[in-house]
């Protein structure tokens, strides 16, 4: 089992940073390697992610479950799947709280990852510090989208509106860089349906 | 005759011509009359270490090794080893002497019935004296036949009973003789499934290698534009004939052949079982059907899985087959200028080596030895930290044993070594980490005494080097893995041996200069840094992508 117990200084306000983390398409485009699939009728969506353990590259999919209580800035995220493989399955668990800060707000995170099956005894300790290293990384994300302005969700989530624009010139700072990510990330999508390299 | 002598020269029958072990009440006649005849015997310091022993002579030697203990004591004294034997499917008999049958209060009673199964090997009892050569022959069948260690459990007073000798049939003549000829049905299968793929690599295991497939894999190769990767038993095998040969599929491998194994679209294994090891339970592969070529009947991969296309065939026979029928084919696949400079550019690059003083580098160690020791040298790759740097480093070609994932049992590759030499008559060094060798130390003394061409290079880093690593990883205490030990070249030279004890590249250089001149039991005690973590330990241990 994997714990994560983080908190995340981000400099935006409390309703801004509510806005991301509770939006599935805007949460999915801070991780690296996650694309956002079908939304189900009861509310779960499937989600899927890549994730590289040391050089070897894992794709595991999962449904997404995501409980908020909008009153008290708070969420509950339960994820539930299997690798490519089919060898390795995986529940994951994070409770999550928006607080102020100052001028800016904390999220809290709580949350537990277990994995069973052939790839734990390939990546022994390792999935920690690369469950560490994504939550780095996410935390880094999150920041960065949350200084931005309300935006459609973000590129390669599927169940974002159709009517998302594909930024011809962005003319901020925030937009070219959120440009730049799209690009990245449907470079990755399409390297990684082929069992790229990326 | 008495029963005793009739087994003996059954063993003969059967080919034995060298047996490890040590003697004692029970076996004492059996070796007696083995000596007769003319075969080696070979008194080792500890019968599991000569149960070892005769494991690495049946690797090289391809037919059942032999391996001898009196009774009870010596029986209980195998486990490890024969569990290791077991693991690796190596075919062999251990002729064991047991108290007087049914004497179950002798003092070294041991019900060894029980005792073989729990260390995984077979069981062929000697009951009655009339069945001495049916029990040879039946143990000598069970061995070939089931590729693992047999258990001939003998009572004394059975062997030295009298007994009528008959005309005894060996057992390899029980044996089907000739090649298994493919399906042409799944050559055609595996026709189309090649030429409906872009990428595709060849995995050769062992049994290629044991089939002499290397000019058929190599024409396949050049067909399909695939690169050849090989497992750890077939290490380095043909490096020397293609550029385009990516070296081991699996935790072992490189950067660059992780990457480019996972960009397969197809795998076709010849004499590879495709376990876990191979294919990193499938995760290697992502993307890949499988074309299996393998002498067995069915065979489950290491994803728990069957190929897409399975040919039960001889390794030659099937390629060869596979070959004509592509003909007409030519894929470019990973034969470019891109993959070539992906493959040769890790192997170029500096490597930033650890200056610790009086201590060396171990990548700079397997640098040393790979460049030094002669091809025709053959390598046995030890056990523990230490033996990852020589697992993906050394690049020579040259015939390669690792005992890696055979029950993990430190200590087995020094034994191995023996028995290979034995078994071949050709030098052969092999790289251990200083713990394993001390385990089985008394048994340098054994190749000193038969004057062996062995070289044991140890990769001193005084300590339990995997435990040393895993502490640090777990937030534990390291020191408590940290076991000083004295200089082992001066242990060497008073076993009887050559040794040296070497602290800087230098001084490794000169030390196998001379061991290479003058080929004889010798020690080269390397002391190495600590501070450099191997590859696959960043990889499983901190999610590197090295």
């Amino acid at each position: 089992m994997i714990s994560i117990t983080e908190t995340i200084a981000v400099p935006s306000p409390r309703t801004r940073v509510w806005e991301v983390v509770s939006s599935p398409a805007d949460v999915v485009s801070c991780i690296a390697g996650a694309e956002l699939g079908e939304e189900h009728e009861d509310g779960s969506f499937d989600g899927t992610l890549v994730v590289k353990f040391g050089a070897v590259r894992v794709r595991f999919g999962a449904r997404v479950h995501l409980e908020l209580d909008e009153d008290g800035y708070a969420g509950r995220l339960t994820a539930r799947g299997k690798d490519g493989q089919a060898a390795t399955r995986f529940t994951a668990e994070a409770a999550f709280r928006v607080v102020e800060d100052g001028t800016g707000s904390k999220v809290a995170m709580d949350g537990e990852i277990t994995l069973t099956g052939k790839l734990t005894s390939l990546i022994e300790a390792g999935a920690g510090v690369v469950v560490s290293r994504m939550t780095k990384d996410f935390s880094a994300r999150l920041v960065e989208l949350c200084a931005g302005p309300a935006e459609p969700a973000a590129p390669g989530a599927e169940t974002a509106p159709a009517a998302r624009p594909e930024p011809a010139a962005p003319a901020t700072l925030v937009a070219r860089i959120r440009a730049w990510w799209a690009a990245l990330w449907s470079r990755r999508s399409e390297r990684t349906s082929q069992g790229g390299t990326a | 005759m008495k029963a005793y002598e009739a087994m003996a020269e059954a063993f003969v029958k059967e080919g034995t011509t060298d047996v490890f072990g040590m003697m004692g009440d029970a076996n004492m006649h059996w070796m007696d009359a083995l000596a007769e005849r003319g075969v080696r015997l070979y008194e080792v310091r500890h019968e599991g270490s000569g149960l070892g022993m005769a494991d690495g002579w049946a690797r090289a030697a391809g037919r059942p090794g032999v391996v001898t203990t009196t009774s009870g004591p010596g029986v209980s004294q195998l486990a490890t080893s024969m569990l290791c034997a077991s693991r690796a499917g190596t075919p062999l008999v251990a002729f064991c002497g047991e108290t007087a049958w049914g004497d179950e209060g002798a003092v070294q009673y041991l019900d060894q019935r029980r005792f073989a199964a729990a260390i995984e090997c077979g069981f062929v009892h000697l009951s009655k004296a009339d069945q001495a050569e049916e029990a040879v022959q039946r143990a000598f069948y069970l061995a070939r036949t089931e590729n693992r260690p047999i258990m001939l459990s003998a009572p004394f007073d059975v062997q030295t009973q009298d007994f009528e000798p008959g005309d005894y049939v060996p057992s390899h003549e029980l044996l089907p003789r000739g090649r298994t000829l493919p399906d042409p049905s799944r050559i055609e299968a595996a026709r189309e499934l090649i030429e409906g793929s872009k990428r595709i690599v060849i995995i050769a295991g062992r049994g290629a290698r044991r089939a002499g497939a290397g000019e058929e894999i190599l024409e396949l190769q050049a067909r399909t534009g695939a690169l050849l990767a090989t497992t750890l038993q077939a290490k380095n095998w043909l490096c020397d004939r293609t550029e385009f040969h990516v070296g081991l599929s699996g935790l072992f491998g490189s950067k660059p052949a992780q990457e480019l194994l996972q960009e397969a679209d197809c795998v076709i294994a010849v004499g590879a079982s495709l376990n876990h090891y191979t294919t990193e339970h499938g995760y290697l592969y992502p993307e890949a059907r499988y074309v299996q070529i393998d002498s067995a009947p069915n065979v489950v991969m290491g994803n728990g899985r069957v190929a897409d296309c399975y040919v039960q065939a001889d390794a030659v026979t099937a390629l060869t087959e596979l070959n004509q029928v592509l003909a007409g084919t030519r894929i470019e696949g990973f034969h470019t200028d891109e993959t070539r400079s992906r493959l040769t550019d890790w192997l170029e690059a500096p490597v930033d080596y650890v200056h610790e003083p009086g201590r060396i580098d171990p990548r700079e160690a397997i640098k040393v030895l790979d460049a030094a020791m002669p091809p025709e040298f053959d390598l046995v790759l030890g056990s523990g930290h230490q033996t990852d740097f020589g697992t993906m480093l050394f690049q020579r070609s040259r015939q390669v044993t690792s005992n890696y994932g055979m029950f993990g049992a430190i200590g087995q590759a020094p034994l191995l070594t023996i028995g290979q030499i034995v078994a071949t008559g050709r030098p052969a060094f092999v790289v251990e980490g200083d713990a394993s060798f001390l385990m089985h130390l008394p048994e340098f003394e054994t190749a000193c005494r038969y004057g062996l061409p062995l070289l044991v290079v140890v990769m001193n880093d005084e300590g339990l080097g995997a435990e040393y690593h895993k502490l640090g990883a777990k937030g534990l205490t390291q020191d408590l893995a940290i076991i000083p030990n004295p200089e082992l070249g001066g242990v060497a030279r008073a076993l009887g041996g050559g040794g040296a004890t070497v602290r800087s590249a230098a001084e490794l250089q000169a030390a196998v200069a001379e061991y290479v001149a003058d080929p004889r039991p010798f020690v080269i005690d390397v002391r190495i840094t600590r501070e450099v973590l191997s590859v696959p330990y960043r990889r499983l241990w901190y999610g590197e992508d090295v």
